[in-house]
């Protein structure tokens, strides 16, 4: 009792520490002068400052946020060739925005803004333009067919890659801003008459409370405005393509995008559509739902094929056929250890060796490739390490989890294997399908933005089957999917 | 706070489950796994079991495949188990038996007795293969046969094989049970021999209830199984002395069989077998053009007297034993009154009843000789 | 999510999967044994009575208005009057959900652990259950479909039974040879039970009436699942061969063969967990659902757990199969009376409630 008291008051007091240790700025106080805006910046020493004696104005930028362009063409060359009394004249172009908050003028700097400061007052011209990555397709998303640009870290490019492909006023973008330090520019993205409002401003509330400190991605703020934060599955899809965005908006769903991510997160989602892809639309529609029952397959292939494996070996013998008998219990004779074990070696083995090869060059990947794939796997069934039959089904669950489009997904469902293997050495098939009840409970508590995950299946939505399931030709479309409850029924017309 | 409890409860669960099930692991390489059990009548009230376990010995690189044979006397086959375990390095399980046998001997007295475990073990398969036989099944079991696999497996593919080319009837556990419950039907199972340096298959071993009465040799076989099932493949040879037809191979059999029951005027029911099958032929000595379609109906005319001869000549047999193999008792119960069929002593009228077959022959087509 | 409403269709599947069970791998030996040949006619004929017992359950909700069924006892029925009858169908509707676990567990132990200990299997499929549950009900009835969805996929291997199925199998006698058929509509009609769990959906259901007609559905489907299975198992086997299986449906799996897996009935009668979950889940449900009338104060999570708890220890009592199916044969008359009785006495509230109005 005293322990946990104890425990509980450290925990606390650390509490009131962080609460009362300076977080984020400080609150500016004093009159806005040259001088306390150089207080403020105090050993930035990227601070750039320059100076036009003649005209007695001070500059303030940071050279690496703005554009050098603009910055020269709006402000150097201005300055340069103006004579003292043309000063106010300059001053009253458009682009010189007159200031008097120091707390403001900081701000503005910090956000790609020189500050002029002259004896008529303080100035403020935006020239942002940070160094950023060029448009290029995306490494975790490619595409085969389609458009193949990708989202990079620039809002504004993301911004703009979305504009580009989807030319409507109706297309609305709202703003925040995340994260205490960091000050995260996030960006809402819905279309009006399309998108349920109530959902917008669910959303538009959820990300007004996120409390926290800094924000480096998208998925990383799918995480702050769960619905679940606990669960194992990613409850918002997360995606670097614009098409698919694009595509999302105009189901009625709302794209929420984070400056500096790549990542924009689609809401509400269903467990479903982390199975699609923009290639299946790309396709003639018979492919394209070949292509969607193979990644359900996979699907259950990857969480079954080894949990499937240890339970018979283990609990049921009487379940392989007479051609496999022999062949099986030949290759397990030399396998010291249980079959469970056994199965989670090499599948921790194979999750290692992923791990590696993500974090490598590709060149050196490759090499870990083939040292996984030809070394270990051989060698440990010829060393009666594993049984080759084991080896078989792990290759195989592995290569049906990548066929998941969904990386996030992906992993999710890779962790929900190891569970199920660890249940089905337990208590064979009935631990196997144990676990798969489990999963299916979990599923069916989980809400994307309040709404149902596992629509269209639970509750039925048959009309959306054909777009979930199967890719249906795209005369069968009629309707919006019924997650996004949208005002707007038919997707072929746009009523007021 | 109930969330907490739940999961310490899943947590003391866990543990309850890695400590309790462990039990009950039967790990592939390390449960002895019968594949054939035998059975011999040893004297009056001891029987000699057979069982044949393949045991595959790994060490180091080389891998070794071997039968490991254990037989013992005992009253029931359960007792042998428990019994011949103590000889074996493995767990005795009977999750993978594929064949049982039994000697003639054995199955003249009745099988009830052994039929019990069969039916309460849920771990033996119902698939598994009746197989009776004239000889002593330890002496089959306990030798090798050199160019064929392993023993138990060679009965077993051996069999296997016959059901699918549907030469054979396939008379697996459950077909046994099935036909020994009902009161329209006798069972009947495989029988195998020894011939030489191989085994081969040795006819229709015939039931009455669970006593075994006689047997069909394999030359009856197929004229008992057109009777006995439809056929969606199979071929079968007729040969005879007449100039039209020395012999005649028919393929991809495709027979059709109806049973019709009537009454005569005296009150007797009458069962009709109606067979037709059709077949291409593969082989065809004699002296017709089978070119011509008068010829050609003249060998089908041929080739039906011919089944129902041999055909007549099963069912003779089949009455002689008092087996209703084919299951006629089924048709002519379901032509009865409940209680004319409960009153109606059916064995004595069987033997006793007129059987006959009618057979219709169509030949699809005569092969690549156009002749 | 108090708003959302339980679909009319999955409410229809909520109750097929309460009805089906492991009722179901016994059902064509009930059959055989107590109606004796072509036994699987009395099960069309059974329909008839259910239909009537829905109809009367239906008729609740109408008069009601869809008000919940504590609701409508309460307006007409003095209190402590309903205080006993709460208690005993509470209770009995929670040794139900029990038993229907503790038989499933049995047999599983039975075919495949036979040293575990019954009740360590119990208790892990009374943790899912009541993870289950505590998910409310418009969770279960998500779970629900997918749960059905794996059900149904065995539908299609009764296909396969076809070529084994000889309909002069299955005999021209009609109900010959059965014993006690009294006894056996009474246990045939038990394995139609779960339809009345639909009298505490009211509050749950979607407005109107027109979710009513998917009781009859989800009953239909069980009617035709059981149908389905009993006919196969007459022609598959024989009825008398049927009264001596302990596990027809067990024994007809275990014939089925593919080239990459045999014996699949072990496979199968493991997915059934997922049967029993719910016809457990529903009425551990159903029984906090009527407990909680009775001490509304505490949290119903916490009635759930007690509920699951007491029973769990009773649990304990019966050692064997057969025990547990004489304790079904006295429940089945507690079902009965939860199926027509509570209805009755609703009405009569309506009736008493409408006079007072009238009075007044």
């Amino acid at each position: 009792m005293s322990i946990f008291s104890k425990i509980a008051q450290i925990f606390d007091s650390g509490k009131n520490q962080q609460e009362q240790s300076p977080q984020g700025t400080k609150q500016v106080s004093g009159p806005l002068s040259l001088d306390t805006v150089l207080q403020e910046f105090k050993e930035c020493s990227d601070l750039t400052r320059y100076n036009f004696p003649q005209l007695q104005a001070e500059l303030l930028l940071f050279e690496h946020q703005i554009d050098m362009q603009i910055y020269e063409r709006d402000v150097l060359r201005p300055l340069l060739n103006i004579r003292k009394e043309e000063l106010d004249n300059l001053l009253s172009q458009s682009q010189f925005e007159s200031v008097t908050e120091t707390v403001k003028v900081v701000e503005k700097i910090l956000q790609g803004s020189v500050a002029l400061f002259v004896p008529q007052g303080v100035y403020l011209v935006d020239a942002y333009g940070p160094e950023k990555r060029s448009i290029e397709q995306s490494q975790t998303e490619s595409a085969i067919t389609g458009p193949h640009d990708a989202f990079n870290e620039s809002l504004e490019t993301n911004l703009s890659l979305i504009r580009q492909k989807f030319k409507s006023n109706r297309l609305k973008v709202r703003r925040f801003e995340v994260g205490e330090l960091t000050k995260t520019r996030v960006c809402l993205l819905y279309i009006d008459g399309i998108a349920s409002k109530e959902y917008v401003d669910e959303m538009a509330s959820r990300i007004e409370s996120i409390e926290y400190s800094s924000l480096y991605d998208g998925t990383m703020l799918t995480q702050l405005i769960d619905d679940f934060p606990n669960s194992l599955f990613p409850l918002f899809q997360t995606s670097e393509r614009p098409d698919i965005s694009v595509s999302k908006l105009n189901e009625g769903k709302i794209v929420v995008l984070a400056d500096q991510s790549p990542s924009a997160i689609i809401a509400p989602s269903s467990f479903f559509e982390f199975f699609t892809t923009p290639d299946d639309y790309y396709n003639r529609w018979a492919v394209g739902t070949a292509l969607r029952l193979l990644r359900y397959l996979a699907f259950i292939i990857t969480i079954s094929l080894t949990s499937l494996y240890v339970a018979i070996t283990t609990y049921h013998y009487e379940m392989i056929p007479e051609n496999l008998l022999v062949s099986l219990t030949e290759s397990r004779s030399r396998v010291p250890f249980p079959p469970i074990i056994e199965a989670l070696l090499m599948e921790t083995t194979i999750e290692m060796l992923r791990e590696a090869g993500a974090r490598l060059p590709t060149k050196i990947g490759q090499t870990i490739g083939i040292v996984g794939g030809i070394v270990i796997g051989t060698a440990a069934v010829e060393a009666g390490f594993t049984s080759n039959i084991l080896i078989i089904s792990v290759a195989m669950s592995a290569i049906a989890s990548f066929v998941i489009p969904s990386y996030v997904m992906s992993g999710s469902i890779r962790l929900i294997r190891f569970g199920l293997i660890i249940l089905s050495g337990m208590l064979g098939n009935f631990g196997f399908i144990a676990g798969i009840a489990l999963m299916i409970i979990h599923l069916s508590k989980l809400t994307s933005l309040g709404t149902p995950y596992t629509i269209p299946a639970a509750p039925i939505k048959p009309m959306d089957w054909k777009d979930i399931f199967i890719r249906g030709p795209f005369w069968s479309f009629h309707q919006r999917p019924s997650q996004s409850a949208s005002p707007n029924k038919n997707p072929n017309k746009m009523k007021k | 706070m109930l969330k907490r409890a739940g999961i310490l409860i899943s947590f003391i669960c866990l543990l309850l489950l890695t400590t309790s099930c462990s039990q009950d692991q039967h790990i592939l390489e390390r449960v002895g796994y019968v594949r054939t059990v035998g059975f011999d009548r040893e004297n009056e009230n001891r029987v000699r079991v057979t069982l044949s376990i393949p045991l595959i010995l790994t060490e180091a690189n080389q891998t070794r495949f071997t039968d490991e044979i254990l037989t013992a006397t005992a009253k029931s086959g359960k007792e042998a188990r428990i019994t011949l375990s103590r000889k074996t390095s493995r767990k005795l399980l009977s999750g993978q038996i594929r064949t049982i046998m039994y000697n003639t001997n054995i199955a003249r007295q009745g099988l009830r007795d052994f039929m019990d475990t069969l039916q309460r073990d849920p771990t033996i398969s119902k698939r598994t293969e009746l197989v009776i036989v004239d000889e002593s099944v330890h002496n089959i079991l306990s030798r090798t046969y050199k160019g064929h696999p392993r023993t138990g497996q060679y009965i077993d593919r051996l069999l296997k094989k016959e059901f699918d080319m549907q030469t054979i009837p396939r008379i697996l556990l459950h077909e046994f049970f099935r036909d020994y419950y009902d009161d329209g039907k006798d069972p009947i199972a495989n029988m195998i021999r020894k011939s030489g340096e191989d085994l081969e298959y040795a006819g229709v071993a015939l039931f009455h209830d669970d006593k075994y009465m006689g047997k069909l040799t394999p030359d009856e076989v197929f004229y008992f199984s057109i009777m006995y099932h439809d056929h969606g493949k199979g071929e079968f040879t007729v040969t005879s002395d007449k100039p039209e037809m020395k012999s005649v191979t028919l393929d991809g059999i495709n027979s059709r069989k109806k049973v019709k029951i009537r009454k005569n005027e005296e009150g007797n029911y009458i069962a009709d077998i109606y067979i037709k099958f059709n077949g291409s032929v593969l082989e065809y000595v004699g002296d017709m053009n089978l070119t011509s379609s008068a010829d050609r109906s003249k060998l089908e005319n041929l080739l039906n007297e011919h089944v129902v001869q041999q055909c007549e000549k099963v069912v003779k047999k089949l009455q002689k034993h008092r087996t209703d193999s084919i299951g006629i008792g089924q048709h002519v119960r379901n032509k009865m009154s409940y209680k004319a069929w409960k009153d109606s002593p059916w064995d004595e009228m069987y033997a006793k009843m007129e059987i006959r077959v009618h057979a219709k022959s169509k030949i699809r087509n005569f092969g690549n000789y156009y002749h | 999510m108090s708003h959302e409403k339980l679909h009319r269709f999955q409410i229809a599947l909520l109750i097929f999967n309460t009805q089906t069970g492991v009722v179901l791998f016994i059902l064509p030996r009930t059959v055989a044994t107590y109606f004796g040949t072509n036994g699987w006619i009395a099960l069309i004929f059974m329909f008839l009575p259910i239909t009537l017992n829905i109809l009367l359950i239906t008729s609740v909700y109408r008069l009601g208005r869809g008000a919940s069924i504590f609701a409508i006892l309460k307006s007409g029925i003095p209190r402590f009057l309903l205080f006993p009858i709460y208690l005993v169908m509470g209770s009995g509707l929670a040794m139900v959900g029990c038993l229907v676990i503790k038989q499933y567990v049995m047999i599983y132990q039975l075919l495949i652990f036979p040293q575990t200990p019954d009740i360590v299997l119990k208790l892990v499929v009374d943790i899912i259950v009541f993870l289950l549950v505590t998910k409310g009900i418009y969770n279960i009835s998500k779970a629900n479909v997918f749960f059905v969805a794996l059900l149904i996929t065995m539908v299609p291997l009764s296909f396969i039974f076809m070529k084994d199925f000889d309909i002069t199998r299955m005999s021209s006698f009609f109900f010959k040879e059965g014993k006690d058929f009294g006894q056996g509509f009474i246990k045939v009609y038990g394995s139609f039970m779960g339809y009345e769990l639909s009298l505490f959906l009211f509050p749950y259901a979607e407005k109107g009436k027109k979710w009513l007609k998917y009781i009859h559905l989800g009953n239909s489907m069980t009617v035709l699942v059981y149908l389905l299975v009993t006919v196969i198992c007459y022609g598959f086997f024989n009825y008398k061969e049927l009264v001596h299986l302990s596990f027809p449906l067990l024994d007809m799996f275990g014939y089925l063969y593919f080239p990459f897996v045999e014996r699949v009935q072990n496979f199968l009668y493991s997915l059934f967990l997922v049967s029993i979950l719910i016809t457990g889940g529903m009425y551990y449900w159903s029984s906090q659902a009527v407990f909680t009338e009775l001490i509304p104060r505490l949290p119903w999570k916490w009635v759930l757990f007690f509920v699951m708890a007491s029973t769990f220890i009773v649990a304990f009592i019966p050692k064997s199969l057969i025990e547990v199916e004489d304790w079904f044969n006295v429940l089945i008359y507690l079902q009965l009376g939860v199926a027509i009785v509570i209805p009755l006495l609703a009405l009569l509230a309506l009736l008493i409630q409408k006079g007072r109005k009238r009075h007044a």
